[in-house]
């Protein structure tokens, strides 16, 4: 702090000295003016980009809060600080480190910098300065510059007010592609603030509000799309193509439905030939409905088949039977799963049924396999070697309820 | 979060899972009402293929899927004691239907099958149409499988029986 101090004094002097003096001066009155103007008015900070501009006016306030921390209208109208002053409003919304990269670089120290700031603190209290509003504004600065090394590390970050803004400033220097629409940049930036961090289908599905004919012309430009973290897919129109927002947001529809559909032409057998989409969608649907078709003609084959069902369901094959099960075994054998089961000790055990506890073994496998965790309630199993009778004793003796 | 996928996931569990969960639900089935003596015919044939469904869904992956999702959602509003679909914390979705459904808008041949489609596929009412084809595709390889596993057991059983 005494470093600060001296340099403050330092920095002070040259600005106090000016501000008594500066009553004739109209120019950096009216800029402290401006200043209190701004302040007050906005109740925030204002990063006026138009640093020169600025100093002179309030044309150029731009009245989106950034969480600089800091407000460069803060420093007084020294034609060096106006220098300084104008190196920082370069960046807009830059990134707090990078200003302090700059300001090395042209022979600020960090140190200076942030002793730029904590003078600027001080002024009222160590100046001589007449001007008591001056002061409100200074404590103002002192409020808010403790926020700024917090507030540097979040500029660069989306926070929820800032979205809009980091998009526009990072927009200038962004050297990634972005959607270019043109004169339609403004709606877009709005529309990504809405959609910021929503899934690409729903931001295309939401930018399009009537659909344009696109000027397909027949077009050899590579279309880049790639997609960065923040969740948009950054396309590039193609060369002669209409650059709207909708008509590029339709065209990533498009082929994303044609991508899928693709996809689908592997799945549905005997699809290779056909071409276009409408056929090729008549046919998924046909496939679709054949399937659900066979499946109803199956269910009534089994229902048919039902009796036999009951005796032979459940088969208990212990999952490591199944596994090494022979090709001898019919189809449907090596596919029945062992179910879930309890059985008492006295068991209707199968022949081929090694022992209980590799049932339970495998009960607890299947458990752990996670399958599906809504499992119906009742899982039971009956174990069958008889007839009709004994089915109706295993089913009052060997019932157990497993509750899952 | 950035839709980098460039392979849509339809990744589709083994035929022995859809086998267990299907045999699971039959045996339910026969536990829930007596198959010995069938007044109706068309009663079991529903039931049989509405348990089919059920189990299907649920191999499938229950409620990670949009249409297994819907399929037990209708299926546990018509019973409630067989089938239990616990609800899931609703994320908020864009549903298409809430908006106004702009289909004639866009691609008017594409959107007229992706009509019928949504009518076929369960769940599909609330869908895009890309992300109804996604869902289309899932739903073909598990209908698929679980074709072939009724028809293992439809053969095995006449096998047996024979």
């Amino acid at each position: 702090m005494d470093e600060f101090a001296a340099k403050k004094k330092d920095l002070v002097n040259t600005p106090v000295d000016l501000y008594p003096p500066e009553n004739p001066m109209s120019g950096p009155s009216q800029m402290m003016d401006s200043f209190r103007e701004t302040l007050w008015n906005d109740g925030g900070f204002n990063v006026h980009t138009n640093a020169g501009t600025s100093f002179r006016g309030n044309n150029n306030i731009d009245h989106r809060p950034l969480e600089m921390g800091w407000n460069m209208a803060q420093f007084p109208a020294d034609s060096g600080f106006i220098e300084r002053a104008a190196k920082f409003s370069f960046f807009g919304c830059g990134s707090f480190s990078e200003m302090m990269m700059n300001q090395q670089q042209s022979s600020l120290g960090v140190s200076e910098s942030t002793g730029l700031f904590l003078q600027d603190t001080q002024i009222p209290s160590g100046s001589k300065l007449d001007n008591g509003s001056l002061k409100d504004v200074s404590k103002l600065v002192k409020d808010r510059s403790i926020n700024v090394s917090e507030d540097s590390q979040s500029c660069g970050g989306n926070g929820p007010d800032d979205a809009k803004c980091g998009d526009t400033s990072s927009k200038g220097f962004n050297t990634k592609k972005r959607k270019r629409i043109g004169k339609d940049s403004e709606t877009n930036q709005s529309h990504r603030v809405e959609q910021c961090g929503e899934e690409q289908e729903d931001k295309k599905q939401k930018e399009e509000q009537s659909p344009n004919s696109n000027v397909n012309k027949t077009n050899s430009e590579k279309q880049a799309s790639d997609s960065l973290k923040d969740g948009y897919i950054h396309m590039r129109a193609r060369r002669g193509q209409a650059t709207n927002s909708h008509s590029l947001a339709e065209r990533v529809r498009r082929e994303k439905i044609s991508e899928r559909m693709k996809f689908l032409q592997d799945l549905v057998p005997g699809c290779d030939k056909v071409t276009g989409k409408a056929v090729m969608l008549d046919e998924i649907i046909n496939y679709v409905q054949s399937l659900q078709c066979q499946i109803e003609f199956l269910s009534m084959k089994l229902s048919a088949v039902n009796p036999v069902l009951d005796f032979n369901l459940e088969s208990l094959l212990a999952k490591d039977a199944l596994q090494s099960s022979a090709p001898t075994f019919p189809q449907n054998m090596s596919m029945l799963y062992p179910p879930l089961s309890y059985l008492s000790q006295t068991g209707f055990m199968q022949p081929n049924l090694s022992s209980m506890s590799l049932l339970n073994g495998g009960l607890k496998r299947q458990e752990t396999h996670g399958y599906e965790s809504d499992h119906h309630n009742v899982v039971h199993m009956n174990h069958e070697t008889g007839t009709a009778p004994d089915h109706e004793d295993a089913t009052g003796e060997t019932d157990m309820k497993v509750e899952q | 979060m950035a839709s980098a996928d460039k392979l849509i996931n339809t990744d589709v569990p083994e035929k022995d899972v859809f086998a267990f969960h299907f045999l699971q639900s039959l045996s339910n089935l026969r536990k829930q009402n007596p198959f010995d003596t069938p007044d109706q015919k068309n009663y079991r044939v529903r039931k049989i293929k509405k348990a089919a469904y059920v189990s299907m869904a649920r191999a499938a992956g229950g409620s990670s899927r949009l249409w297994s999702r819907a399929l037990l959602r209708r299926a546990a509003k018509d019973d409630n004691k067989i089938v239990r679909f616990s609800r899931r914390k609703r994320k908020v979705t864009w549903k298409i239907s809430s908006k106004r459904r702009r289909s004639n808008q866009r691609a008017p041949v594409v959107e007229e099958a992706a009509e019928r489609l949504r009518n076929l596929v369960p769940g599909g009412g609330g869908m895009e149409t890309s992300k109804l084809m996604e869902e289309t595709a899932h739903y073909i390889k598990c209908l698929s499988m679980q074709v072939k596993v009724m028809q293992c057991l439809v053969d095995g059983l006449h096998y047996n029986k024979n």
